[in-house]
């Protein structure tokens, strides 16, 4: 009896011994998951902060306040990202800022070829196609780069923000549409005209180049005075150039904006018709 | 004979040897050099066109057509099929009519060696053209005619 009672006794201390070491390297295993996942997380940041630091410091500044050296040229000027003085971003979910902001569909092309041309040919106004400034990234970067952008974005805010938890299966590719073909450039005047007058209203209604380009004198700065287009591009680079900027240059500043082709022939004769003389 | 003049004459021999290898080497070199006067096709035009633009154009000391950064000069990677023949040809003979910025930059500014108009002759110009747009991977636009 006696004995059975002391076997009890050490398979009880037996017992609490496993169980504290169980609990022990639990407790050890959680810190270090942890410590995995704000290393894992601070990456991301750091990830987010590079392309903000390349694709959007010129207009919103390096604090996000709104003051990057390009955002004096923007109507309306980028608000202040920070939430010093009211709250925006804390208000926003982090879907909201992936999809709608960094994400945004610009209006369907046929959608925004016919309310050009119904203003155009009835000579009223033109309607204003989309009216935020900020590009979208949806054609430029990846799901995944989109999502290091919003991890970030909410470092620069003090209000309360959700977690950023990046869904797992997202990709990591880029949307680059490579090497489209030139279409021809032979075509009736008239035809021609009606192309020039969409590409203007393209390029400063639906797309707002205008954010990042100056014309005559009126536009942005982040990419070159576009006033001498026609006499320093040619048409088949402008054309490959706007339809796929990262196809030329990797890195560039100047975002793919998603043009179809024929926004893309219509905004490349527009810019063939800009001939002033130097104003840059 | 003794020894140390064996030495003397094996040594010359070699010498020899290897002054005559160097000048024929120089000589076939100086050979590979096509004058402009001289020029029958496309091709030729552009690889004078490319001797300009490391030579006498000095155009690689602040321009590379690799698109390696540099702080003195754009990249001219691919310009050959960007820019018009007339506006390149501008951009050498006048190079402040249009001044292109350091996009990389915030904001943007001129590099910092203004460039300075170009030496080189008419038709020198056309060649270096010609090696712009084929290393661009354009055919070159230019006539031969035009050279005269
Ligand atoms: C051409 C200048 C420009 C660039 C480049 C730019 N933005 Fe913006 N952004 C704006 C403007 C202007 C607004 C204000 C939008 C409006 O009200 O039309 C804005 C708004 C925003 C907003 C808040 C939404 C709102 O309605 O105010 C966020 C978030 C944002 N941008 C993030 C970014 C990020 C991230 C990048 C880089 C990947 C970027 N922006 C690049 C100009 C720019
Ligand atoms: C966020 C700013 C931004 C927006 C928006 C933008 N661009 Fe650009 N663009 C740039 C920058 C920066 C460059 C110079 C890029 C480089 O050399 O890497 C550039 C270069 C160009 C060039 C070549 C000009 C030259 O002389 O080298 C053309 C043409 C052009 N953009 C057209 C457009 C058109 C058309 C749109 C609208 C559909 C547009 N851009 C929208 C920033 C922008």
């Amino acid at each position: 009896m006696e004995g059975a009672a002391m076997g009890k006794g050490r398979q009880f201390s037996l017992g609490c011994v496993v169980v504290f070491v169980a609990l022990f390297s639990l407790i050890v295993g959680c810190t270090n998951k942890t410590d995995n996942d704000t290393s894992q997380s601070s990456s991301l940041v750091m990830q987010g902060k590079e392309l903000f630091m390349n694709y959007c410091v010129h207009c919103h500044g390096p604090s996000g306040v709104g003051d990057g050296f390009n955002a004096l040229y923007l109507d309306p000027r980028p608000r202040d990202l920070t939430d010093s003085i009211e709250v925006f971003m804390g208000d926003l979910s982090n879907d909201d800022i992936y999809g709608m902001i960094l994400s945004r569909d610009i209006m369907d092309p046929e959608e925004s070829e016919r309310l050009l041309d119904e203003a155009l040919e009835n000579d009223t106004e033109l309607p204003f196609l989309v009216p935020p400034a900020m590009p979208t990234f949806k054609y430029t970067l990846s799901d995944a780069e989109r999502w290091t952008l919003v991890a970030y974005l909410r470092t620069l805010h003090k209000n309360d923000a959700p977690q950023v938890d990046i869904p797992a299966t997202v990709s990591t590719t880029r949307p680059i549409v490579s090497g489209r073909k030139v279409p021809s450039w032979d075509m009736a005047e008239e035809e021609k005209i009606t192309l020039v007058e969409r590409g203007k209203a393209l390029f400063s209604d639906k797309y707002n180049c205008v954010g990042c380009h100056m014309i005559a004198g009126y536009g942005g700065k982040v990419g070159p005075d576009l006033s001498q287009s026609g006499r320093r591009l040619a048409s088949d680079w402008t054309y490959q150039w706007i339809s796929n900027p990262q196809a030329i240059s990797s890195d560039t500043k100047m975002p793919n904006l998603g043009l179809s082709e024929n926004e893309a022939k219509a905004i490349t004769l527009y810019l063939g018709t800009l001939v002033s003389p130097s104003t840059s | 004979m003794d020894t140390r003049s064996i030495v003397y004459q094996v040594l010359f021999a070699v010498l020899f040897a290897m002054g005559s290898v160097s000048f024929v080497w120089s000589q076939s070199e100086a050979e590979s050099v096509i004058a402009l006067s001289d020029v029958k096709t496309l091709e030729e035009l552009a690889k004078v066109g490319e001797q300009l633009f490391e030579g006498k154009g000095e155009c690689a000391q602040c321009h590379s057509l690799q698109g390696s950064p540099s702080e003195k000069g754009p990249s001219l990677a691919g310009v050959g099929a960007k820019l018009t023949r007339e506006f390149l040809y501008e951009s050498l003979v006048k190079p402040d009519a249009y001044v292109y910025l350091d996009f990389t930059k915030l904001p943007p500014v001129p590099y910092v060696t203004p460039m300075p108009p170009t030496l080189l002759a008419k038709g020198e110009i056309l060649a270096v053209i010609a090696y712009l747009q084929q290393s661009s991977g354009q055919l070159v636009s230019i006539e031969l005619s035009e050279l005269k």
